[in-house]
C-alpha cells in the first residue's frame, strides 16, 4: 500500500526575502524563552511557525512587531528595522494580534475608516469590506460581531495598509470549523500571490495543509524547518505503525527493512519508516509471531490494535522532541479512528 | 472579484489626517458610553439645580452659595473627567487590547495620548459650557476674573488628567482601575472643599484635607469666580502644576505598551 501526504505547497524560496530574523534570544527573568531562533520569510510565502503553547510562538512574533524588544538577535521586515522608529517600521508589516480587540461601541465601517487614515495609500476600505463578507454588517458595533467575523475585520485591518508582510497569532483559534474554512478563504483571497504571511498556530494540520514552509518551535529552539514534504521524507518519516508497545515490539520493527526510527508513548508504539513499511512490518508480525511471541491471544490483540497511516507533523514533532504533540485546550489525539489499547490490555 | 492591490514598499510618514479621524472616533466612543456622558454632561447639571433649588438664593457674607457652588462643580467636572473618565477609558483601551492595536500602526503613539486629552477637554468645554449657560439663565454669571479661573482649571485638569493616565496605565485589571479611581475621585473632590467647604470642617481634617492638590484648585477658582485675589494659591498652583509632569514621568515609565517589555 502507498501512502500520501496532504497539504505540501511547494517551497517560494526563490523569491526575495521579505522578513528575516536572526538568532533572537529572549528570557523572562531566569527562563529562556527563545534561545537564538532564526527564521526567514518570502516574497508570497506562507510560513508557520509551529508547537505548543510555551513554545516561544507568541514572544517571537512580538519581538518581530516590536511589542517586545529581544534580548539578542536582529530582525529586519521589508528592509526596516525596529531601529527606523515605530512609525516607519510598521509600515513594513500587518499584524493581527492573538489578545487584542477594538472598542466595543465602534462600528464596522468606522474601524476600516480610521484605520485607513494611518495610510497614504490603502486598500479601499469599502472593498476590503466586501472581500470580507462584512458590507451588510458595516454599521454593527464590533462587540455585536460573531467570533468570525471579529476575526475577518481584524484581518481586514492588519491588510488595510497593503503590507508586503502579514504576521498572524493564533487566528483560527476559538473559531468553529465552518469560520476557520472563511477565514481561510478570506485569507488567502487578500494576500493573493505577493504578500507573505507569518502564521503563529499550535494546529499543526493546518500548518501542514496550508503553509509552503514550518518552522517546528520547541522549548524555544527551532526543532525543524522546511517544506512539511521535505521534512518528512528527509526524516525517513513516510509511513507510520502504531501499535500496543510489548517488549519484543522494537526488536522486531527494527529489523523490518525500511523501518527508520521508533517512538513509545504510554504504552503506544509509534514506528516509522519509509514506504510500505508499514505492510511489510504487519506481515512480519503475522509470520512471525510464534517465533517471537509465544502468546497468540495477545499476539492477536495487537494486531487487531495496530493502525497505519501517513505521517504528518505530529509525527515529525514526536520524533524530533520526543514527546508527544499536545495543542492546548483539547486532549491528544491522533487521527486514526480507534485508541489502541495501552499495554497489558 | 479582482485581483487583491499589490503591497506597497513602506516609505515615509503620514500626514496628519488621520489624527483628526482618531480624535472624531474617540469622540464618538466618549459620547456613545452612558455612564461617562451621564457624569460628564449630567450629574454636575442636576447637582447644580439640585442645590441651587435648594440653596441657591442663600449667601454668606454676600456671597451668594450658588456662586461658590459654581467654581466647585466646575472642578468637579475636571476631577470625573481625569481620574475616571481618563483613567477608565485607557484601563479599558489596555486590558482589551485595543492599545496593541494602535500600538502596531503605523503612527506615533502620542496620537493616541493625544486624542485621549483633546477629547476630555472637549467634552469639559461642552459641560462647562452647558453649565454656565444654565447658571446665566437662572442666577447670573458672575466670572469675575475669566483669566486667573482658567489658570486655576487647567491646573485642574493637568493634574487629574494626568492621574487618570497614571492609573489608567498601572497594570491592573480595568474593574480595578474603575474602583480605584472611584475612590481617588471621592478623596479629591471631598477632600477639597468642591462638595462641602473645608473650613465646616473639624480642624484636624481642615488641616489634614490642605495638602489634597485640589485644595489650591478649588480655592483658586472660587476666588477667581467671585474676584477675589488668588495669589495666595499661585506657588500651590505651580507645585500642583508640577505634581502633574511627575505623574506623567511615572505613567511614561510604567507603561508596557511601547515596546519595551
Amino acid at each position: 500500500m502507498t501512502v500520501t501526504r496532504k497539504g505540501s505547497h511547494p517551497a517560494r524560496t526563490g523569491a526575495p526575502v521579505v522578513l528575516e530574523a536572526a538568532a533572537l534570544r529572549k528570557n523572562y527573568g531566569d527562563r529562556a524563552v527563545l534561545t537564538g531562533v532564526s527564521v526567514r520569510v518570502h516574497e508570497g510565502e506562507i510560513v508557520g511557525l509551529v508547537g505548543p503553547n510555551g513554545a516561544g510562538k507568541t514572544t517571537f512574533l512580538e519581538c518581530v512587531e516590536g511589542i517586545r524588544r529581544p534580548d539578542g538577535g536582529t530582525v529586519s521586515v521589508a528592509g526596516l528595522s525596529r531601529s527606523d522608529g515605530p512609525a516607519a517600521y510598521h509600515l513594513a508589516f500587518g499584524a493581527q494580534l492573538q489578545e487584542s480587540s477594538l472598542a466595543e461601541r465602534l462600528r464596522v465601517a468606522e474601524a476600516m475608516e480610521l484605520f485607513a487614515g494611518f495610510y497614504d495609500d490603502p486598500w479601499d476600505p469599502e472593498d476590503l469590506l466586501e472581500r470580507i463578507g462584512l458590507t451588510e454588517h458595516r454599521r454593527v458595533f464590533y462587540r455585536r460581531l460573531s467570533g468570525g467575523q471579529k476575526r475577518r475585520l481584524t484581518l481586514a485591518l492588519a491588510l488595510l495598509g497593503r503590507p508586503p508582510v502579514l504576521l498572524l497569532d493564533e487566528p483560527t483559534t476559538g473559531l468553529d470549523p465552518h469560520a476557520r474554512l472563511e477565514l481561510w478563504g478570506v485569507l488567502e483571497q487578500l494576500t493573493g500571490t505577493r504578500t507573505a504571511v507569518l502564521l503563529a498556530t499550535h494546529d499543526l494540520h493546518e500548518a501542514q495543509s496550508r503553509c509552503h514552509r514550518v518552522y517546528v518551535l520547541d522549548g524555544g529552539r527551532i526543532a525543524a524547518e522546511g517544506p512539511v514534504t521535505e521534512l518528512l521524507d528527509a526524516a525517513g518519516l513516510t509511513t507510520r505503525l502504531r501499535l500496543p508497545d510489548r517488549p519484543w515490539t522494537q526488536g522486531l520493527l527494527s529489523g523490518v527493512p525500511g523501518w527508520t526510527t521508533s517512538r513509545v508513548v504510554a504504552g503506544t508504539h509509534y514506528a516509522y519508516g519509509e514506504d510500505g513499511f508499514a505492510e511489510k512490518a504487519l506481515a512480519a508480525l503475522r509470520a512471525g509471531a510464534g517465533a517471537v511471541h509465544g502468546d497468540p491471544v495477545d499476539l492477536r490483540h495487537v494486531l487487531a490494535a495496530a493502525s497505519t497511516g501517513p505521517t504528518d507533523l505530529e509525527d515529525l514533532y514526536l520524533t524530533r522532541t520526543g514527546t508527544p504533540y499536545e495543542p492546548p485546550h483539547a486532549p491528544h489525539r491522533r487521527r486514526e479512528s480507534a485508541e489502541p489499547p495501552a499495554a497489558g490490555d | 472579484m479582482t485581483e487583491p492591490p499589490a503591497p506597497v514598499a513602506p516609505r515615509g510618514r503620514r500626514g496628519p489626517r488621520g489624527l483628526g479621524r482618531l480624535c472624531r472616533v474617540e469622540l464618538l466612543l466618549f459620547l456613545r458610553e452612558p455612564a461617562a456622558v451621564f457624569f460628564t454632561l449630567v450629574f454636575p447639571m442636576a447637582m447644580l439645580l439640585f442645590l441651587g433649588v435648594a440653596y441657591g438664593t442663600e449667601s454668606d457674607g454676600g456671597v451668594r452659595y450658588i456662586d461658590e457652588y459654581v467654581a466647585q462643580i466646575v472642578v468637579t467636572i475636571a476631577i470625573n473627567l481625569g481620574v475616571l473618565g481618563v483613567a477608565v477609558n485607557i484601563a479599558e483601551c489596555r486590558t482589551s487590547g485595543v492599545l496593541r492595536r494602535y500600538r502596531l500602526a503605523p503612527v506615533p503613539m502620542w496620537w493616541f495620548w493625544f486624542s485621549q486629552v483633546a477629547v476630555g477637554l472637549l467634552m469639559f468645554a461642552l459641560a462647562i459650557g452647558a453649565l454656565l449657560a444654565v447658571v446665566a439663565v437662572a442666577y447670573g454669571v458672575v466670572l469675575a476674573s475669566p483669566a486667573q479661573f482658567g489658570l486655576a482649571v487647567v491646573t485642574g485638569l493637568a493634574f487629574t488628567f494626568a492621574a487618570g493616565v497614571l492609573l489608567g496605565s498601572l497594570d491592573l485589571p480595568a474593574r480595578s482601575v474603575q474602583i480605584t479611581g472611584t475612590g481617588l475621585f471621592f478623596v479629591l473632590f471631598l477632600g477639597s472643599g468642591a462638595a462641602v467647604p473645608r473650613d465646616s470642617f473639624p480642624g484636624w481634617l481642615e488641616k489634614l484635607t490642605a495638602v489634597n492638590p485640589m485644595t489650591p484648585v478649588v480655592d483658586a477658582a472660587v476666588d477667581a469666580y467671585l474676584g477675589r485675589s488668588m495669589v495666595a494659591e499661585l506657588p500651590w498652583l505651580a507645585l500642583v502644576l508640577a505634581g502633574a509632569g511627575v505623574l506623567v514621568l511615572i505613567a511614561r515609565s510604567k507603561s508596557t505598551w511601547e515596546g519595551n517589555r
